[in-house]
């Protein structure tokens, strides 16, 4: 009984210089999104803190929306459905770049569980120290920046990092809708060859991944520990 | 262009269509992986690195590789391994191509599985008192029998609820299966909207069915776990 397939281990190290190429577009997108997702799940875990009114509750059935749904779901009713409903609104949406498309739908599923990470951390710092920083007359925004958001990162921190690796693991998809990032550029050069050596190529894919969410892990571990040295330090 | 509400619900009946093969699917790649897991997790505890350090690799890249691509991976090897097992067995010859594509689905998704299900199980064991296991040893039980009969339910208990998600999980990932050719919820929904050429409304109508699987998921977990902490409290007590 011989096996059927080949792996040849020239052609899957020849993918490296091709592969890399994509990387800087790749690492563009993973960034500016995660800044999004950010800036825009600090400001749901805000909303939801303060209990503003209708937007709070608009903000939990979109958080429980999305959780119960696919990424890709969510990317194709980005792609397909919205250029229907901002047709209906009057926007044209022609000729828009697809990096459009791959923000929102990453801002759309993302804001909201970052936003699940920001607001435990919050009320994880002690009761105390916002009413401590009030008694010296803080105002809000110093009591946030200076008192409470040192205090709380630390504590989001893991949490933050779990997403991202989720998100930069969902920038796969991105391919389905045409951009070529690791996985496009996986599919043209498979595509060049006739469709012969797609493991190959699919295996240094998976090595490039690979290596993005080790280095990040390594990353929140010197951060967790360094942070682990300044409390010792200062308690 | 205007949203049709019938078409809709068309596309919602065809989507019910697919939801018992999406269940069956994530409950029989979530089962193995909870087995499978076990057996990673404890191997990991032990301190035999011959055995842990391989482990611990193969799990972080479980962990580390987008789904798609591990599952095109395994779509463009196992068969190749298979055909040749296949055509042994039978003894006429089986070539890749007739190899179903359900064997791609189970392999990558039991994988995905157990390389999670191993880190939960194994922080599971973890938080469970060491005090219980030296009580039961010193009780005269073997420490196999404190393991499996002391250790390994409470551990079990404490990972409940993470299995309930990762079988939410489960079910979402599985949306990737419609490129090995493979029909579940998601998969539905595009080929209703390839056929009816209305993608608002099939992708509209897949968004509810997810939306609403999920809740009654969720309420129907919780209510059973609610159940098993009542029943095994009231043994313990």
């Amino acid at each position: 009984m011989v096996s059927l397939l080949t792996f040849n281990m020239a052609y899957f190290l020849a993918q490296f210089p091709k592969l890399m190429a994509v990387i800087p577009y790749t690492l563009y997108i993973i960034c500016v999104s995660a800044l999004i997702c950010l800036s825009l799940g600090t400001l749901i875990a805000a909303v939801r803190i303060a209990r503003v009114p209708v937007l709070a509750h608009f903000c939990e059935v979109w958080l429980s929306f999305i959780r119960s749904m696919p990424f890709i779901l969510e990317l194709y009713l980005t792609y397909f459905c919205l250029p229907v409903v901002l047709r209906l609104a009057g926007v044209n949406t022609t000729g828009w770049p697809l990096t459009v498309y791959v923000f929102v739908s990453i801002a759309f599923h993302y804001s909201p569980m970052i936003s699940e990470v920001i607001r435990p951390a919050y009320y994880a710092v002690d009761r105390g120290q916002h009413e401590a920083a009030m008694v010296f007359g803080l105002s809000a925004y110093k009591r946030i920046r200076r008192i409470i958001a040192p205090q709380a990162l630390p504590i989001a921190l893991p949490g933050l990092v779990n997403q991202l690796i989720d998100m930069i693991k969902d920038t796969s998809l991105m391919f389905l809708i045409g951009v070529i990032d690791l996985m496009g550029k996986a599919g043209l050069i498979i595509n060049s060859n006739y469709g012969r050596g797609k493991l190959e190529v699919y295996v240094a894919v998976a090595v490039l991944y690979w290596a993005f969410v080790i280095v990040l892990e390594f990353l929140m571990h010197y951060l967790e520990r360094r942070n682990l040295r300044s409390l010792s330090r200062e308690g | 262009m205007t949203f049709s509400t019938e078409l809709m619900w068309q596309a919602v009946g065809a989507i019910m269509a697919a939801v018992p093969n999406t269940l069956l699917m994530a409950t029989i790649s979530l089962a193995a992986g909870i087995i499978l897991g076990a057996g990673i997790a404890v191997i990991r505890i032990g301190n035999n690195r011959l055995l842990t350090i391989p482990l611990a690799v193969i799990v972080s890249f479980l962990r580390g590789v987008p789904t798609i691509v591990q599952l095109f991976i395994v779509y463009n090897s196992l068969p190749f391994f298979l055909a040749p097992l296949f055509s042994a067995v039978t003894g006429s010859p089986v070539k890749p191509f007739d190899i179903s594509p359900y064997w791609v689905v189970y392999t990558t998704y039991i994988l995905y599985n157990t390389a999670y299900q191993s880190e939960t199980i194994r922080g599971a064991l973890l938080s469970v008192d060491r005090g219980q296991y030296e009580a039961a040893v010193s009780l005269g039980i073997s420490p196999f029998r404190a393991f499996v009969r002391i250790i390994f339910p409470q551990a079990l208990l404490v990972a409940l609820p993470a299995f309930f998600s990762y079988y939410l999980k489960t079910i979402k990932v599985l949306s990737l299966v419609f490129t090995v050719k493979i029909v579940d919820m998601f998969a539905a929904a595009d080929i209703f909207a390839a056929l009816s050429g209305r993608r608002t409304e099939a992708y509209a109508a897949d968004a509810v069915v997810y939306w609403g699987m999920c809740i009654l998921l969720t309420v129907a977990f919780s209510q059973w776990e609610k159940h098993l902490r009542r029943r095994t409290g009231a043994q313990s007590a």
